[in-house]
């Protein structure tokens, strides 16, 4: 018998009420480069989560040994942690779904090998050597590969498989001090074309080389980029989970369905099938099928993220966002189920991002925020500083860096007149954002002092000289 | 465990190490009251590095048989030969003694513990709780080819508070953490019960208060906030690995980048009465001990943070800074307990006299979070309690902000320091980077700092 289906044999005979196995299989392969140095990585772990109804809760363990005696011993901890947490008067316990095969392995980039995953950085560094914008300073080529099978006892039997090679790459402007830019790409076949993906990474550098200090307070026109949109965007994202609402911890609640959140040129979508996203899923975590849905429609709140509790709990239509990826551990054994969107996109009223550049009178093209996460989760009020390119009469001056931006999530959504054709990944390939042209943010930049821009003037001289190297 | 491993690496490379790691955690979470989470799991696995002709190899298993097919030999035209300083060969056992440990404490009695703060809450009307405890004991055994052998278990014990409260059409949330390392007997309820009814008036006010004119203002920081701009405004930037990627600091070494009043210190082994950083490690994930490093010293850039890698690399003393999340991840660059310190107590002051030097300006508290470019040069963090002091008296509660600010400039603007310390268990977190979370911790003194840039 295979090893999910005797663990839910030992889950019976040790008295749970209901029980849910997830077994996974992980390999992953990772080239990290810091510049000159390369840091090829292996890991491939096998292991069995155990979520266990008893007495009206669920608890939750997992075991990387898969022996009758590990397993047994974690069972045991996930029927205590139910007994410990006591009755839920809200229990429902595990759903019951058809059984359904999500297959995305591509057989074509299943022996990707560390050498591969070097080759692709190696190859963006041959295109860019010598570039005198621009230096390659960092990166990742990561080949991720997960055979997961969830089984419970209300007859769910479902399999989730999928690969991906998941690249990054950081690039320095040539300037002191320089900015960073980065590019990201989710792929899955052999053939990837790096060569698009530094000529983006060249062209976010052309944008922000040669920063001004400059002095500057008001409310200027926005276009936020989609590597400042998006870990802003992700303060609201976290606002619509079901978890967030039930613990008090949002602005929204279940009659916040079909309020404005919005502006009606922007529509927001979670989309499990994308080719773009690190992993396409027919059936989340939990076993329930995935759909294609919009979490905000013509600026409308139309779907709050939830999982088969919390869609009970509130009476939602399911929304299927059980997931367990965390950013910082690749084995989705050791990560207990939790709401989270598949692949973030967007829609909406859409011109280039050259037009809508071109209609602005004075304000900023923001490319880059530094710690949204830091806003307050609850009122969506940021503050945040900000690498932003000066607009003025309709054309790109000159980037400023530290720009600190102030304002609210639920603002920068509600004030979005138009968003960009482009579209680009970020945020490690969770989101694909446009550039959204929006108001209502306070900006404030003051110069630095006289004796650093000196210093700096100094040190960019050195480097033109080439005393100086990056 | 470690040792059949070890015997089948050394059969076939003469460099490596081993480092097997157990975390047992509980974690235990109320909302609203409610029991959301409570498990109880243990994590288990090798990390092996592997070194030979100038090339490194990570592997991490949980099995005790690595696949001998596993390909390390990359070479670019941009690569070049990783090495390990060298060090002395260590062999030692470190067990952090409790007189009530963790593990020993019914998670009965933890569950007690929440829901008796959690009723603070309650009764100061917050409706939205959220409570967390997490408790992780460490056991790690490392094992090196240079003859290190190292075990160390060390328990931690944390409790993260998030509440959030609406007045009017206005909402506001706030957090506080406290961490130990160590056993029961360090839960000091009641300086936890405190903090709790503390947080409860906090955010009261806070939901109703104005807020701050985005702008510069002189300000008085707290020794939480003490703890993040030393992490965040200067210790990223001397991490080792940063030089590779072109820290800000690179090639200030021996140079003017802080006020001649301050030390930066990142102290492996920081204690208060009693009381351990939340970063506090004997040994480092490569074997290594480490004391107090000082960053900075009376305003002058002393010394970076290394690992064994970038130690050989930028031909620096190794510090015992080399961290890692767990077994699934190899030790980078990482600090541990992080702060600025007078470097002349003659020369501190007590806190009263610091806002009576401050005259007219914020008094910043607690921390958010925060996030720095080491190459930009450029930090920011969240506040959580802003207050205005007028002619040296503390005056109005403002709405919590950000503030950001340049590495090279801002402790420059440090005019006076303080001599009391706050409690470092307040101070206890986790800081993330290459995709790693460690616990960091500590709490320094207050600081007068000039010009700093204030969001909204």
């Amino acid at each position: 018998m295979d090893v999910a289906k005797k663990s839910l044999e030992i889950a019976k005979e040790l008295g749970a009420d209901a029980t849910e196995i997830f077994h996974g299989k992980t390999l992953v392969k990772i080239i990290w480069v810091e510049k000159d140095i390369l840091k090829p990585r292996y890991l491939e772990t096998e292991g069995l989560a155990f979520r266990v109804a008893k007495n009206g809760n669920i608890g939750f363990s997992y075991t990387l040994h898969l022996s009758e005696d590990h397993i047994r011993k974690t069972i045991k901890a996930a029927i205590r942690s139910a007994e410990l947490k006591g009755r839920d008067p809200n229990y429902v316990g595990l759903p019951a779904a058809k059984s359904i095969t999500s297959n995305y392995i591509r057989e074509d980039i299943r022996d990707t090998s560390l050498e591969d995953l070097g080759k692709i950085y190696n190859d963006s560094w041959s295109l860019l050597k010598g570039n005198k914008k621009v230096t390659l300073i960092a990166g990742s080529s990561i080949y991720f590969e997960g055979h997961y099978r969830i089984l419970n006892t209300e007859g769910v039997d479902s399999t989730l498989k999928g690969n991906a090679i998941i690249i990054a790459l950081f690039a320095l402007t040539q300037e002191i001090p320089p900015n960073v830019v980065a590019e990201f790409l989710v792929e899955r076949k052999r053939a990837i074309k790096v060569e698009e993906i530094v000529e983006r990474l060249l062209g976010k550098a052309e944008r922000v080389l040669g920063c001004k200090e400059v002095n500057y307070s008001g409310k200027p026109e926005v276009i936020l980029a989609p590597s400042a949109l998006e870990p802003l965007l992700w303060i609201f994202i976290e606002q619509i989970m079901a978890s967030r609402i039930k613990a008090g911890m949002s602005p929204f609640t279940k009659e916040s369905l079909g309020q404005e959140v919005a502006s009606k040129n922007v529509d927001i979508i979670d989309d499990p099938y994308s080719e773009k996203s690190k992993f396409i899923a027919d059936v989340d975590f939990e076993g329930i099928p995935t759909r294609r849905k919009p979490l905000v429609k013509s600026g409308r709140l139309t779907t709050i993220l939830n999982d088969f509790y919390h869609a009970k709990l509130f009476d939602l239509e399911l929304s299927a966002n059980t997931i367990r990826f965390a950013p910082n551990i690749f084995d989705p054994v050791q990560v207990e189920p939790a709401i989270s969107p598949w692949f973030i996109t967007f829609e909406g009223k859409e011109k280039s991002l050259n037009d809508i550049i071109s209609e602005v009178d004075r304000g900023f093209l923001v490319e880059q925020v530094m710690g949204a996460h830091q806003a307050d989760p609850v009122s969506g009020k940021f503050s945040v500083p900000a690498l932003a390119v000066y607009i003025e009469n309709g054309e790109l001056k000159h980037p400023i860096r530290n720009v600190m931006l102030s304002g609210t999530i639920g603002d920068v959504l509600k004030n979005v007149d138009v968003i960009s054709k482009e579209r680009e990944l970020s945020g490690m390939g969770a989101v694909e954002a446009p550039y959204v042209r929006t108001s209502g943010i306070d900006a404030s930049a003051v110069k630095a002092p006289l004796s650093y821009r000196i210093q700096m003037k100094i040190a960019n001289l050195l480097l033109r000289l080439g005393v100086i190297k990056f | 465990m470690i040792d059949d491993l070890f015997s089948q690496i050394e059969a076939r490379y003469k460099r490596f190490d081993i480092r097997y790691e157990i975390a047992s955690i509980l974690t235990i979470k109320l909302v609203r009251g409610s029991i959301e989470k409570l498990h109880e799991m243990r994590s288990a696995g090798y990390a092996i590095r592997i070194l030979e002709d100038g090339n490194v190899m990570h592997i991490s298993t949980t099995g005790e048989e690595i696949e001998p097919q596993i390909a390390f030999k990359l070479r670019y035209p941009w690569t070049k030969p990783i090495d390990l300083a060298p060090v002395p060969a260590v062999k030692d056992n470190v067990n952090v003694i409790a007189s009530k440990p963790l593990e020993h404490i019914d998670v009965d009695e933890k569950v007690s513990l929440l829901r008796e703060l959690d009723q603070i809450l309650v009764e100061a009307g917050i409706e939205n709780r959220d409570i967390r405890y997490r408790e992780i004991i460490v056991e790690k055994h490392i094992k090196s080819s240079d003859g290190t052998d190292v075990r160390m278990r060390i328990p931690y014990a944390h409790i993260l508070m998030t509440a959030s409260y609406k007045y009017q059409d206005k909402i506001a949330s706030i957090r506080r953490s406290w961490g130990i390392i160590g056993g029961w007997e360090l839960m000091n309820t009641d300086m936890v019960r405190d903090i709790f009814r503390d947080a409860s008036e906090k955010v009261k006010i806070s939901s109703q208060a104005r807020s701050v004119k985005p702008g510069v203002y002189n300000a008085i920081v707290d020794g939480d906030l003490n703890h993040l701009l030393a992490h965040e405004a200067f210790g990223h930037a001397s991490e080792a690995d940063e030089l590779r990627t072109g820290s800000i600091l690179k090639g200030r070494r021996g140079k003017k980048v802080a006020s001649s009043l301050i030390n930066l210190v990142d102290d492996k082994k920081f204690e208060v009465n009693g009381i351990r950083g939340f970063g506090w490690i004997p040994y480092d994930d490569e074997g290594v001990s480490g004391g107090k490093t000082y960053i900075i010293k009376e305003g002058i850039l002393n010394s970076f943070l290394s690992n064994r890698e970038t130690a050989f690399e930028f031909k620096l003393t190794p510090t015992g800074n080399g961290r890692a999340q767990d077994w699934m991840n190899p030790a980078v660059v990482r600090m541990t307990n992080t702060l600025i310190e007078p470097a002349d107590v003659k020369l501190a002051m007590s806190n009263d006299e610091l806002i009576e030097e401050l005259r007219n300006g914020l008094l910043l508290r607690f921390g958010r979070g925060g996030e720095v470019n080491p190459m930009a040069g450029v930090f920011t963090f969240g506040v959580q309690e802003v207050y205005l002091i007028e002619n040296g008296e503390i005056k109005e509660q403002m709405a919590s902000t950000s503030i950001s600010g340049n590495i090279l400039t801002t402790l420059k603007n440090i005019t006076a320091i303080g001599k009391d310390y706050d409690r470092p268990e307040i101070g206890a977190g986790f800081c993330g980077k290459a995709m790693q979370m460690v616990p960091v911790g500590a709490c320094g003194v207050w600081l007068l700092i000039k010009n700093i840039h204030v969001g909204g």
